[in-house]
C-alpha cells in the first residue's frame, strides 16, 4: 500500500513542477531483523522511510534516491558522518548540511518537501539580517532540533 | 525551528542542521534533556524550547559562538 496517496501525490507533483536543479536523497538504513541481537542497531522506521522516499523520488525526475546499509557501507557512513538509522540527507549540487534523524513524518514531511524545493531552487526565506549575522560567523555551527511527529 | 535551521544550513557551508525525531532516539533525547518540543540545541552550548522568532534564533546562535566572534573554548 502506498504511503503517499493519489491526492497527495498530485499535490506534491504540482509543487515539484518548478524544481530547478537535481536533488539527491541519501538514506542510511539497516535491514530488518527478526532477532534481537544485543549491540545490533534496531530500526523501527527504516522500512517505512525507505518506502516513503522511494515514492517521493518517483514523483519528479529531478529527484533521486541512494540507500546505504549503515552496517555494511562503513565508508559511506564515515563520509557523511552518519552513525544512526534512519538518517536522511537532502543533497543539492553544492549542499550537504541538511539531515533528518528518524522518520520525516507528520509536520516534518512538509519540512522535507520544503527542503527539496528550496535546495533545488537555491532559494530560502531567511531574513537579510539573519544572513548578515551568519556571514560574520566562520566557525562551525551545529544545530539540532528535536521534534515529535504531530 | 526545524525548517529555519535547515535553511541556514542550505545557505551556509559552516552550518549543519539535524532534525531529530525525539521518540526514535530516546538516548539522545535523554542526553539533551528533551521534555518538550521543538527543542533546539546549538553547538551543545545554547538551547531553547519552543518556537521563537528568527531574530531570537540568531541571537541564540551568536550566544553559542560568543557573540558571533570566533570564540575558542
Amino acid at each position: 500500500m502506498a504511503l503517499i496517496n493519489e491526492q497527495d501525490r498530485a499535490t506534491i507533483a504540482g509543487m515539484f513542477e518548478t524544481l530547478v536543479d537535481p536533488v539527491e536523497l541519501v538514506l542510511f538504513t539497516v535491514p530488518p531483523s527478526l532477532l534481537y541481537v544485543p549491540g545490533r542497531e534496531q530500526c523501527a522506521t527504516c522500512k517505512d522511510v525507505q518506502q516513503l522516499t522511494e515514492e517521493l523520488v518517483d514523483i519528479s525526475d529531478k529527484l533521486s534516491l541512494r540507500v546505504h546499509n549503515l552496517e555494511q557501507e562503513r565508508d559511506e557512513a564515515r563520509r557523511y558522518e552518519v552513525d544512526r538509522v534512519p538518517t536522511l540527507l537532502v543533497l543539492g549540487p553544492e549542499n550537504g548540511g541538511v539531515r533528518f534523524y528518524g522518520a520525516p513524518a507528520g509536520y516534518e514531511f512538509s519540512t522535507l518537501l520544503q527542503d527539496i524545493q528550496q535546495i533545488s531552487r537555491h532559494e530560502t526565506e531567511l531574513a537579510p539580517e539573519t544572513r548578515e549575522a551568519l556571514e560574520a560567523i566562520k566557525d562551525p555551527i551545529h544545530i539540532q532540533v528535536f521534534v515529535t511527529p504531530t | 525551528m526545524a525548517s529555519l535551521a535547515h535553511q541556514m544550513a542550505m545557505e551556509f557551508d559552516n552550518v549543519t542542521a539535524d532534525i531529530v525525531e525525539a521518540n526514535e532516539f530516546p538516548e539522545l533525547s535523554q542526553r539533551y534533556g528533551v521534555s518538550g518540543v521543538p527543542k533546539t540545541i546549538i553547538n551543545d552550548r545554547v538551547e531553547f524550547v519552543g518556537a521563537v522568532p528568527e531574530p531570537q534564533f540568531v541571537a541564540a546562535i551568536r550566544q553559542a559562538m560568543g557573540q558571533g566572534q570566533a570564540a575558542e573554548d
